[in-house]
């Protein structure tokens, strides 16, 4: 069939082809042979015009000759066979060729001359003058038409060449066309049309085109496909239902189960003919058959999602989620409804698993001792447990959802908020110490905080807080540090009494002498009231003027003038020694202040050399090299003393154990060499000693608690321990340098500003 | 009898024209053959020289292309003017003939010593054959012969330009004709006798047609033409000289001065331009074979071809 179509088709274009191309061709042949024609006119016209203009000056002169040349000039000229100059009188001047012959054109031109109106010698220099044209003669050219002839002739040929190789070319290119765009696109689709006749529905005609037949094929395989999908969508709906792994029931409009798919079959262990027809109720426990979700549907509620129980046929209750959704006419009538459930077991399982695990972590964190507060990224208090709770006398059900930091306790929010953003910046855990806060009860406590950071960007990150209120440590640990003052102050005391003896001494002896004095001069005095009673009486005796003289002698006047004085200063001098210990004692032993203050930190040190004198004072020099440029320190004054005093007596006894004196004498010394000077934003303190140095061995424990190498009662390890934790409290450090059989040198930093001012 | 002679003269001097001796103020008639632009220059020229002498001068214009003569020889003689300015040959062929009575200075005109009268005098356009001949010995120093056609009104001319030939070591080869149709045949007569050619300001057998035929064979046959001006120049003469029209214009006004001023126009002899112009044509040059071009063409006022 489509060869006969393509075959009249062919017919018909051809046909078409020939009649045009044999009309062009004619009308071609036509137009060309005008144009010959015209090219021939216009070429003789130029051919005479130059003859005109080259034969203009020999006729005007009657050069024949010349004209004679010219005229045999054009007649070689190709296709002129006839050429005749004329003068005006119509005499040939000179001509060349014959005029006989067939098929011939004619043609004449004038000879035209240019004649200046009464030229005169100014004109022939100046140029100008009036000019007319005047004819001096005519040109007759006979012209043969047969290269012209000749020339069609070829071109007939020509066309009809061409007229046969387009029909031919046409008709090629129409009939590949026609196959490429008409009839083969045609016969695939009459292909297609077979095949789906044939039954072959999955068949889809390939399309590779937008046009016309492009869009009939699409148009076809649509349809083909709704065509296929029509027919097989009901086995298609039943492997979709049949495969679905949740429970599927179809209920009619009165709630009579209509289809039931593998899955709910194999959920509640029936067969399909015991469900199908029974009340979709049955499936359901007693208790669930009046609930709301079932009124509301079955009251038209278009969907509802559920969590339910279906009775088994064991008689077990599997837990479900059910969908339950309706099924409508195209008048809106209810025609059924659709029971999609999902077992739950699994979940309900893992849901309970996750309570108690909940449930654990709970007791876990209620557990902790610790303060715990857990903050969201947006501020919000996220857990509050119970030590919180008891700390802050706030509850948690009180606080929990508010903003943590407007939650109403009395703290030094500056510095959590601080420690917050640090933390926020870092993400690393921020220890705060020392956080005042004011109790429950009103009065003040101290808290220590970590912020601890857990979420995702930094903009996300929320904040866990663990805490202690360490109140009641801090306390402990005051009256312990006073306790080991006055401890220190008692073993100090044997020493600091024997210091006190030696000017109290003075001070007896020297008023006892006074007192002697005073009691014999008192004597005398006597004497010489009488005696200048007796003056004034005139009865003078002259054994009481000896007697005075005597006694005046006896008692040595002139001695005592001088050494009354004495005694007076040395007297003084005592007491004021007296005095100078009793100060730096106090200082000493002052309980200080639970913040920092501002101390010299070189008189603290030469207070602490005067209470602990008796210490070293048999064993060593105390040399004092004190910067006098150290600014105030700002520290806890007590415990820079405790470490002072400790260090001072670590060395006399590191020097006592390689002068070897003998007790309360002095023998061979060493030196105790304190140094003070600031390094940048430092104090730095060094007690350098002489003594026999730390051996290598035990250089990795001496900060240790409870060591000691000192006998039994002599030490009790604390010292240096307390020194370093000193230390770390005023974030400042303690080191050492030694060398064995040289001496030990310890070396304490502390912040010029204080811990708050090194921590910023 | 001293005393009648005395008051003779004076009243003889008294009655003398006033031509303007010695006043400032004198009245002109100036007449152009047509309103070409080298008129218009000499005009020019003369005005200014006239105007540096600060004389007044009240203008009568003529002009041959727009009035009859003897309108304007009517106009001339009714108003009686101190002089008569003629500027071109015909005009002053004009004066020469029909005014007889007034003073006449002549500007651009040929044929000078035809001209000059007793009241009439003035300047030639005639640059004279022997600068031209000189000229051409200069550029073409192998120049041996030199061909001359002529009419019969130029008979007299000839025999100064053998002379001027014989001086600068040339042979003149000249061809009488009675008329421009004999000028082929004569051209023909005499190609291959001479190596340059001498065109002489003859109306009678030079024309356009001619002249363009002279020059196609001289180029053809290789023989320099000298031609009349720079229109020849430029049409394929080797050269030409051609007058400088504003110095034409001074030099008459120099002249119509000195006859203002009292001075018999008879007594003054008749003047040649006095400042030619070189025209060169580079493309001639190089088809004959000029060797000196490069010095010709910075001397030449206008070159062609370049």
């Amino acid at each position: 069939m489509m060869g006969g179509i393509q075959k009249r088709i062919n017919l018909v274009s051809i046909g078409v082809v020939l009649a045009s191309t044999l009309f062009l061709g004619a009308y071609f042949i036509r137009q060309e042979t005008a144009a010959l024609s015209d090219e021939l006119d216009k070429r003789m016209v130029v051919l005479l015009n130059g003859m005109a203009t080259s034969i203009e000056y020999p006729v005007l002169v009657g050069d024949l000759e010349r004209i004679g040349e010219l005229v045999e000039g054009i007649v070689a000229q190709g296709d002129v066979v006839y050429c005749c100059t004329k003068d005006l009188r119509g005499e040939c001047l000179a001509e060349s060729g014959s005029q006989t012959g067939a098929d011939v054109r004619f043609y004449e031109g004038s000879v035209i001359t240019t004649r200046v109106l009464e030229p005169d010698s100014d004109e022939m220099i100046l140029g100008g003058g009036v000019a007319v044209e005047d004819t001096i003669g005519t040109i007759h050219l006979s012209v043969s038409l047969a290269g012209l002839n000749q020339k069609m002739d070829g071109n007939k040929r020509t066309v009809a060449v061409v007229i046969v190789i387009t029909i031919l070319l046409a008709s090629a290119i129409w009939a590949f066309m026609l196959r490429l765009t008409l009839v083969g696109p045609i016969a695939i689709l009459v292909k297609g049309i077979e095949r789906i006749a044939g039954g072959d529905l999955g068949y889809q005609v390939p399309v590779e085109r937008d046009d016309e037949i492009g869009r009939l094929a699409t148009s076809f395989n649509r349809m083909t496909v709704e065509l296929s999908s029509s027919l097989v969508s009901k086995q298609y709906v039943d492997n979709i239902l049949q495969s679905m792994t949740d429970s599927l029931i179809v209920l009619d409009s009165e709630g009579m189960i209509k289809r039931v798919n593998r899955a709910a079959l194999e959920l509640l262990g029936y067969a399909e003919p015991g469900l199908i027809n029974q009340a979709a109720v049955s499936l359901l426990p007693s208790e669930e058959r009046e609930c709301g979700w079932l009124i509301g549907c079955s009251q038209g509620k278009k969907a509802c999602n559920v969590e339910t129980y279906f009775m088994s046929k064991s008689g077990v209750k599997v837990p479900m989620l059910l969908s339950c959704s309706m099924l409508q006419g195209d008048d809106g009538a209810i025609e059924g409804r659709v029971w999609v459930a999902q077992d739950i077991r699994e979940r309900k399982k893992a849901e309970r698993a996750l309570r108690d695990q909940n449930a654990r972590t709970e007791q876990l964190l209620a557990s902790i001792p610790s303060l715990l507060m857990a903050v969201g990224a947006d501020g919000r208090l996220l857990h509050w447990n119970t030590p919180s709770e008891r700390t802050f006398g706030i509850r948690a059900q009180d606080i929990m959802g508010a903003s943590f930091w407007k939650c109403g306790i009395e703290l030094n929010w500056e510095r959590i908020k601080e420690a917050v953003e640090r933390c926020r910046e870092s993400r690393d855990p921020v220890q705060l110490d020392d956080l005042t806060y004011v109790r429950p009860n009103g009065k003040s406590g101290v808290l220590t905080l970590t912020i601890n950071p857990y979420g995702g960007r930094k903009e996300q990150t929320g904040f866990l807080l663990l805490g202690e209120d360490i109140t009641e440590r801090r306390i402990l640990e005051h009256q312990l540090s006073q306790a080991q003052k006055l401890e220190s102050i008692g073993q100090l005391a044997a020493g600091i009494a024997h210091e006190i003896n030696t000017p109290i001494q003075y001070v007896g002896d020297n008023v006892q002498f006074l007192g002697q004095a005073f009691e014999e001069l008192c004597v005398l005095l006597c004497k010489h009231e009488r005696l200048l009673q007796q003056v004034k009486g005139e009865g003078l005796e002259q054994e009481l003027v000896a007697e005075i003289d005597s006694e005046a002698e006896e008692l040595d006047i002139e001695g005592l003038r001088e050494e009354i004085p004495s005694a007076i200063d040395a007297a003084q001098e005592g007491a004021n020694r007296v005095a100078q210990i009793v100060a730096a004692m106090k200082a000493y032993s002052h309980p200080g202040t639970e913040e920092m203050t501002a101390c010299d930190m070189n008189q603290a040190i030469e207070n602490v050399t005067v209470v602990s004198r008796n210490e070293w004072k048999y064993v060593a020099d105390m040399v004092m090299n004190f910067d006098p440029s150290l600014c105030l320190v700002n520290c806890f004054l007590g415990e820079i003393n405790q470490v002072i005093l400790n260090l001072i007596v670590n060395a006399a006894h590191a020097i006592k154990d390689v002068v070897e004196v003998e007790e309360g004498k002095e023998g061979p010394k060493g030196t105790i060499t304190i140094t003070t000077r600031r390094d940048g934003e430092f104090a730095e303190i060094r007690v350098c000693d002489t003594g026999g140095g730390i051996p290598e061995e035990i250089r990795g424990k001496v900060f240790d608690p409870f060591f000691t190498t000192k006998e039994v009662g002599q030490g009790t390890g604390q010292g240096l321990t307390l020194c370093h934790s000193a230390m770390e409290k005023h974030a400042g450090t303690i080191t050492f340098e030694t060398r064995e059989n040289e001496g030990t040198t310890f070396i304490i930093r502390i912040p010029l500003e204080g811990r708050k001012a090194q921590a910023a | 009898m001293r005393w009648f002679v005395i008051l003779l003269l004076l009243a003889v001097a008294l009655g003398q024209p006033a031509r303007c001796a010695g006043s400032e103020h004198a009245k002109l008639a100036v007449v152009f053959p047509s309103q070409a632009n080298a008129y218009q220059e000499a005009w020019s020229g003369f005005q200014s020289v006239v105007g540096q002498a600060a004389v007044s001068l009240e203008v009568m214009r003529f002009n041959l292309k727009e009035e009859p003569s003897g309108q304007i020889l009517g106009s001339i003689r009714r108003e009686r003017p101190d002089l008569v300015l003629t500027l071109g040959t015909k005009p002053a062929k004009l004066a020469r003939d029909s005014l007889g009575d007034v003073a006449v200075i002549f500007c651009m005109a040929f044929r000078a010593n035809e001209l000059a009268g007793p009241l009439m005098t003035g300047v030639s356009m005639e640059i004279s054959p022997a600068a031209k001949l000189s000229t051409l010995k200069r550029l073409v120093p192998e120049a041996r012969k030199v061909g001359v056609i002529y009419s019969p009104a130029l008979t007299n001319q000839m025999e100064d330009i053998s002379r001027y030939c014989g001086e600068l070591g040339l042979e003149l080869v000249a061809v009488p004709i009675e008329s421009e149709s004999e000028l082929p045949s004569a051209l023909r007569s005499i190609v291959g006798r001479i190596d340059s050619y001498l065109i002489l300001p003859d109306a009678d057998i030079y024309s356009p047609k001619s002249v363009e035929h002279l020059l196609l064979q001289s180029l053809r046959y290789k023989f320099p033409v000298i031609g009349l001006s720079a229109h020849y120049t430029k049409a394929g003469a080797l050269f030409s000289l051609d007058c400088d029209y504003r110095d034409l214009g001074r030099q008459a006004a120099e002249i119509a001065l000195r006859v203002l001023r009292g001075e018999n126009p008879g007594d003054l002899a008749p003047e040649e331009p006095r400042i030619t112009e070189l025209s060169f044509n580079v493309v001639a040059a190089e088809r004959f074979g000029i060797r000196n071009q490069r010095q010709i063409e910075d001397e030449a006022r206008v070159v062609f071809g370049r």
